[in-house]
């Protein structure tokens, strides 16, 4: 082939020299509000935003490739690495395509373990949005509240599970890595009890403190036809209005068993993408509770060889993750590794709405509506 | 019980006696005493931002469910002395492009105003240090000077963002003062003085033989000033939800970014003194100064109360900090310009009708 | 204090003043000149006090220094452009304003000695707010009132010039 490809240089995607009218800013790649090597140029006109590219790729590590060459138990330490604050739904995301493939049915008291542990990851996920969050838009507390006490005590019983404290690679394929400890399950029930009261600190401290209403309430607003035109998905989509759960709408696991609200918002704005975040949280609680109730002793790991082939074909598994709808889709050639695998990661698909919500908002709301969209670079770059 | 402001006094009448008696002109007499009254003056202010430093660490921390320092000394209580010894030890640094003179002007010119401002303040029965006719009026004069160390501190680093710090804050400190004037002038309306030791003392009293009769206490105008005078004072200061100039999200640290060593601290230092001199300024205003209440008159000296009533604005302040997320600039402005400024025209028309119907 | 003390204070302050008000005028980078200004009317300040005026001391402060030059400054970073950071405060006819300068100087002191013959008094210093309140809302009132009417003219007029043409 004679065909040269140049590399796209920054100042083709972006002009370097200012816009005739305005100005140019680039927020990022390291910028305090960006959450990660995320770089945004904005052109503004005096204090308004008048275009907003998102600039991706700082931080991309080539995972799907990787997987090409590693068998199918391998790939899970990969998965852990891409939305690093949720790697529980990660893995179980990976496990569930695979599942597909193989039609393994999955011991019941693993289907409640990968229930508690993933609604505890979205909590600890959500922990973490709602803490940075808060320093968006300059409260300290609410960040060493959410982020350095609650989310701590869910590490802890998720290291007394697996060892680790953020890349678990605790689901399996066929079930989970090894039951629980003596008095895990007390713990949770402890934890979960005290949690509530803990969220109902976070609405006084946080939620409906007058300021943060104000910075938040009807700033970047984004409707439902918007959020599907974008492929939107998660608490952001539910913000607009539009009730879409993939829990609900493609149940996988036995959340059909599970009694639970989908909740959502009226306009779609900041402090709606934030509420409806913290009312997922009220939702997780009551669900663990509810396994917690029902779980019994048993099986955790499905009867699976040490070394086995998945069959030629191509299977999808989704999920619905802290950030949105995360997707798997593999194809594989009957060999030990898949033949290809493609990853639907919510906060790359949810980061590209920025090119039109940032758009007419003054400069100050940049950081509020960039923090509200709750993205993770690792995931973003994959 | 002790009453420091009478001990002190008859201290320096028999140190001024002393020097007369060895012959020094009565001038120089009076010059020393006043200058190791300065002195003495200068020392707590200097002091004061220290024990600040620790308060703020030690609260934030309880708030945030951590411990704060816990290594130097016990309980930490030496961390910011530590601290301070830390920022003198290291290196001056000057940025390239920054204007040296002026670098080196803003912050003593921020921290100067700070030391006289004390003056006028009384810290109990017999501890003004200088009972200025024009107290009020002496401290909101001379504390707008720091504003300009500010606008120096912005312009010398030769840095955009110190630059905008340093305009914001200087537009939110112009904005500030004004409703922050205003919220007082009720209070000297109705006691009709300026001195900060006479309306101290003019609020010493009950209503009933219990309520204290405190200016915070006035119906509805008490109330008014006092909330408005608060308000006001965190954004002069600086602090959350108004510590836009110094935002760490958008600004990294505003008009002080620059500064390292020494210079930071006196930054540092002027911005502590002002919270503990707003916190002053509101217990001489508000809160009836050195007067006591539930305990019977006598137990705790009247500098005791005074400097209570002041810790606890501290910590008002303090709770502010950690609790509250910022504002946007545009709806601080707002908020200064359309709702506190019409707020305090109302209360001091409000206190005229009063005032005329006392005089009745 | 006595005579020897507050003249020994007054010179000081003269010194100062006459330095600051001339690096005011020469200085070639206008963000230094402003600064000096700010020094040179804070030792103004300084003088009144010195004469026994305190609240025009405090006034000084608040309004010229703490608003005021705070304002200048604010213009002079806003429109900051190389070439206003050095610029000779003198053009050609320096000689003639020299001279018209020293003229009015001149006059003025005459006319200071002519009329003013009292000096402040010494001793303590009396407090001068509340006899100055009675004045400007007694017995000056209406030129009072009609300075206030004068500013309120000027901002309306600066709010008008000031909008956009297309707003």
């Amino acid at each position: 082939m004679s065909q040269t490809t140049t590399p796209a240089s920054a100042a083709d995607v972006f002009p370097q020299a200012p816009p005739e009218k305005g100005m140019f800013i680039s927020l990022g790649p390291q910028h305090p509000s960006t959450h990660g090597v995320l770089r945004v140029a904005i052109t503004v006109d005096g204090e308004t935003v008048t275009s907003a590219q998102p600039d991706i790729g700082y931080l991309h590590r080539a995972t799907e490739k990787l997987a090409e060459k590693r068998t199918y138990p391998q790939i899970i330490v990969l998965t852990d690495r891409l939305d690093y604050l949720a790697a529980m739904t990660n893995n179980w995301s990976y496990c569930l395509a695979v599942e597909k493939m193989l039609a393994v049915p999955i011991p019941e008291r693993a289907e409640y373990l990968r229930i508690i542990v993933g609604e505890l990851q979205r909590i600890a996920s959500h922990c973490v949005f709602l803490g940075t969050y808060g320093i968006d838009i300059g409260a300290y507390t609410p960040f060493l509240v959410a982020f350095g006490r609650e989310r701590e005590r869910i590490l802890d019983l998720f290291e007394e599970l697996c060892g680790a404290r953020l890349t678990y690679n605790y689901i399996r394929i066929g079930g989970v890595m090894a039951d629980t400890p003596a008095g895990w399950e007390k713990k949770v029930r402890e934890f979960v009890k005290e949690m509530w009261g803990h969220i109902q600190e976070y609405d006084t401290l946080l939620t409906y403190n007058p300021i943060f209403m104000d910075r938040t309430q009807n700033i970047g607003l984004m409707t439902p036809e918007m959020a599907v035109a974008w492929g939107i998905t998660g608490p952001n989509l539910r913000a607009t209005g539009f009730r879409a759960d993939v829990r609900k709408d493609d149940p996988y696991s036995l959340y059909p068993q599970l009694k639970f609200d989908i909740p959502v918002g009226k306009q779609g704005d900041c402090w709606e993408r934030y509420q409806v975040r913290v009312s997922e949280m009220r939702e997780s609680l009551k669900m663990i509770e509810q396994c917690l109730d029902r779980i019994q002793p048993g099986e955790w790991m499905a009867k699976l060889p040490k070394v086995y082939r998945v069959p030629a074909g191509e299977g999808y598994g989704h999920l619905e993750a802290p950030r949105g709808d995360l997707g798997f889709y593999i194809i594989s050639d009957g060999s030990p590794s898949p033949y290809r695998m493609h990853i639907r990661a919510p906060s790359f698909i949810n980061l590209q709405v920025l090119q039109q919500l940032l758009k007419g908002w003054k400069v100050a709301d940049v950081v509020a509506i960039l923090g509200s969209v709750d993205i993770v670079l690792g995931e973003v770059d994959r | 019980m002790f009453e420091l402001g009478p001990a002190l006094h008859h201290a320096f009448e028999l140190l001024r006696g002393f020097a007369v008696s060895h012959g020094m002109s009565r001038d120089a007499a009076l010059l020393l005493s006043k200058i190791i009254q300065a002195n003495i003056l200068v020392l707590g202010v200097a002091v004061i931002p220290m024990v600040l430093v620790y308060a703020e660490r030690k609260v934030s921390a309880f708030m945030q469910a951590r411990l704060g320092p816990m290594h130097v000394g016990p309980w930490g209580i030496l961390q910011t002395f530590a601290d301070g010894v830390k920022l003198m030890l290291k290196e001056d640094v000057v940025p390239a492009g920054a204007d040296k003179w002026v670098h080196f002007l803003a912050p003593v010119v921020a921290v100067a105003p700070v030391f006289v401002c004390f003056a006028p303040v009384p810290f109990g029965q017999g501890l003004t240090p200088v009972d200025l006719d024009t107290g009020v009026l002496f401290i909101f004069a001379v504390s707008g000077v720091s504003t300009i160390g500010i606008l120096l501190g912005g312009w010398g680093s030769g840095n955009k963002f110190s630059m905008l710090g340093g305009l914001r804050a200087a537009a939110q400190l112009l904005s500030y003062e004004i409703p922050r004037v205003l919220s007082v002038i009720p209070v000297l309306m109705w006691y009709g003085s300026m001195s900060l030791g006479t309306i101290a003392l003019a609020q010493h009293g009950r209503w009933l033989g219990i309520l204290p009769k405190w200016f915070i206490f006035y119906p509805v105008i008490g109330q008014i000033a006092f909330l408005i005078f608060l308000i006001s004072s965190v954004a002069e200061t600086n602090r959350t939800p108004f510590d836009i100039p110094e935002a760490e999200s958008e600004l990294v640290a505003g008009f002080h970014t620059e500064f390292s060593g020494l210079k930071f601290a006196l930054f540092f230092l002027a911005e502590y003194a002002y919270v503990f001199l707003a916190s002053a300024m509101g217990t001489a205003l508000f809160l009836g100064g050195g007067d006591g209440f539930l305990l019977p008159n006598g137990i705790l000296p009247s500098w005791i109360w005074f400097l209570l009533k002041t810790f606890a604005l501290v910590f008002l302040f303090l709770w502010f900090r950690w609790t509250y997320p910022r504002l946007r600039i545009d709806r601080l402005m707002q908020f200064c310009w359309k709702f506190l400024m019409p707020w305090s025209f109302v209360n001091i028309a409000l206190t005229g009708l009063l005032v005329l119907v006392r005089q009745r | 204090m006595s005579p020897s003390l507050s003249s020994l204070v007054f010179y000081a302050f003269s010194a100062m003043l006459v330095v600051t008000a001339v690096g005011v005028v020469t200085l070639r980078n206008v963000f230094y000149s402003a600064v000096s200004l700010v020094a040179a009317l804070t030792i103004v300040a300084g003088l009144f006090v010195l004469l026994g005026a305190d609240f025009l001391g405090a006034a000084q402060v608040l309004v010229y220094v703490g608003g005021i030059l705070i304002i200048m400054l604010f213009v002079i970073m806003l429109s900051q452009q190389p070439r206003d950071l050095l610029q000779r405060q003198t053009n050609d006819q320096w000689i003639a304003g020299l001279f018209f300068a020293l003229t009015i100087g001149v006059s003025l002191v005459r006319a200071f000695t002519y009329f003013v013959s009292q000096t402040p008094p010494d001793g303590d210093i009396a407090p001068t707010s509340a006899s100055l309140g009675r004045l400007l809302l007694g017995e000056m009132l209406l030129p009072f009132e009609a300075v206030s009417l004068i500013l309120l003219a000027a901002l309306v007029g600066a709010v008008v010039f000031g909008q956009e043409k297309n707003a």
